[in-house]
């Protein structure tokens, strides 16, 4: 073991070139790999973001008793799809749409037609079509509920766009996944290419399999943690420049846990690409 | 100690040998001759099992072809020595390393590798050329690092697959010198060359490979 150690810390002085090529290209795809990855949380983030913000009005009989409203408060309670509701009584109603549309009908009429609601916000596993169709079916079952209002276009469109936007960044998330892991395997591919002499003079004096293999798998790991290190001090830096524009509580790189995952994503992308590299090494000089 | 029985081996659709037999025993120097091309360096792989009969055995001290598994390849190779034309030298590191390297892969405890190794060199007469590298010595000398790293490991069968083919004639006696000074010692020798003076000049066995099969023949050196 001592003697593979020393062999794998012994070829970074010896390659330096090859060492510092590999270096650069699992440092480029540990960046793509960790981009894509950041990619698919921060589009998850936005995602929930956005199902949250999805409102329905529930309107109410008008009118409406008060022991009414607080069954209907109850019955909406009960229910596991809502993450929270609001109560909008009538006179908050007619604030609100006096606000909004800048004329005050209380000039002409001498009643409020507005009746009272509920606006309910959805829990974001239930925040699909299917779903909200259901909910609004069961919500119009409940007593004292007169009609329900959601956008339903905008709905449909934000999460049918979420839907597309996720499917290309899956796309994108598994093509820069392969590219990383090509750049990866032709580099591995260079030195042990570079290394045959060395190889054929192992295999002729009696080294067994893994004395052979093992110094350039403990190498493809040592260049993977460099590259991993590498790449999340580059991260660390770049976060720090978007925080302004992406707000510090969106993402936060210095997460213990990302800090290991990207660490870590570089010598597993060594060790997986090393082990396919070195399945073709074997005895035959 | 070496034998091929009955071996057939061939490429794909170029036929080399054909019931090929040959032995050598323990401590017995032996040349291999032939034309270029006849098969010399094919006997040589098939002895290391780098390739493997497509008929017959070739079995070398306990090892035989037909029954080795991929696993015992490495013990078997510990029991040889190679020598090629080219020195195989690894150009990355120093004299010291390229023999220090061959006991380290195979696992000799660090303080009898500096004996071993000083002990090879001098055999070959380079010891004070241990912290040279490859390229700073001439062809002759890299040859006999390559002899002294084929025998680091005490073997039983050194192969030498044209040792002399890149040197002068006056260096390639002398590596053939450092051969049988080493045979001397019970290391038997297996020594594929196509320079017929050399072997003209000794009294040792021959075998020649001609037409996929080999011929054994003592030679009558000085005579011719």
């Amino acid at each position: 073991m001592l003697f593979i150690i020393k062999e794998s810390l012994k070829l970074i002085s010896r390659t330096k070139f090859s060492f510092i090529l590999s270096l650069i290209s699992t440092c480029i795809s540990v960046i793509l790999i960790v981009a894509s990855l950041l990619l698919i949380i921060m589009s998850d983030q936005f995602e929930s973001r956005l199902k949250k913000n999805i409102s329905i009005n529930i309107f109410l009989e008008d009118p409406i008793s008060d022991q009414k409203i607080g069954s209907v408060r109850d019955r909406l309670k009960e229910k596991e799809f809502i993450s929270s509701l609001q109560y909008i009584d009538k006179e908050k109603a007619a604030e609100n749409f006096i606000r909004e549309t800048g004329e005050d009908f209380r000039k002409i009429l001498d009643y409020n037609p507005l009746p009272a609601s509920f606006r309910i916000y959805l829990n974001e596993n239930y925040a699909h079509m299917d779903s909200i169709n259901k909910i609004i079916n069961s919500l119009s079952q409940i007593a004292g509920v007169d009609d329900i209002v959601y956008q339903q276009r905008f709905v449909n469109k934000i999460l049918s766009q979420i839907n597309n936007i996720k499917q290309y960044i899956f796309i994108i998330t598994g093509a820069l996944l392969l590219i990383s892991i090509y750049i990866v395997y032709s580099t591995m591919q260079l030195i042990i290419n570079s290394k045959y002499e060395e190889l054929d003079t192992m295999k002729l004096v009696g080294a067994k399999i893994s004395t052979i293999k093992m110094p350039i798998f403990l190498n493809g790991i040592y260049i993977g943690v460099f590259a991993g290190l590498i790449a999340l001090i580059l991260f660390i830096v770049l976060f720090k420049y978007l925080e302004p524009y992406i707000g510090s509580d969106t993402f936060n790189i210095t997460n213990p846990f990302y800090v290991a995952a990207i660490i870590c994503v570089g010598p597993l992308l060594s060790i997986l690409v090393s082990f396919v590299s070195l399945r073709k090494v074997n005895l035959k000089i | 100690m070496l034998s091929f029985n009955n071996v057939d081996f061939g490429y794909p659709h170029q036929p080399v040998f054909t019931d090929l037999n040959l032995n050598l025993e323990k401590g017995e120097f032996c040349f291999l001759i032939g034309k270029s091309g006849s098969g010399k360096s094919t006997i040589l792989q098939l002895v290391y099992m780098n390739i493997f009969p497509d008929s017959g055995i070739v079995q070398v001290d306990e090892y035989n072809s037909k029954t080795i598994k991929p696993g015992q390849l490495p013990y078997l190779r510990r029991k040889l020595g190679v020598v090629f034309q080219d020195f195989k030298l690894l150009r990355d590191r120093d004299i010291y390393d390229n023999l220090a390297f061959v006991l380290e892969v195979i696992k000799v405890p660090r303080n009898e590798i500096r004996k071993r190794v000083i002990n090879a060199l001098a055999e070959v007469g380079l010891a004070h050329r241990k912290n040279s590298k490859p390229d700073e010595l001439s062809g002759g000398e890299k040859q006999r690092i390559a002899i002294a790293r084929a025998v680091i490991n005490e073997p039983v069968l050194l192969l030498a697959d044209e040792p002399t083919g890149n040197l002068d004639p006056e260096t390639s006696y002398e590596i053939v010198e450092i051969f049988r000074k080493i045979n001397s010692k019970g290391t038997a020798v297996l020594f594929a060359t196509h320079n017929y003076e050399i072997v003209k000049k000794y009294n040792a066995k021959i075998i020649k490979i001609e037409n996929g099969q080999a011929f054994r023949g003592v030679l009558k050196q000085r005579e011719e």
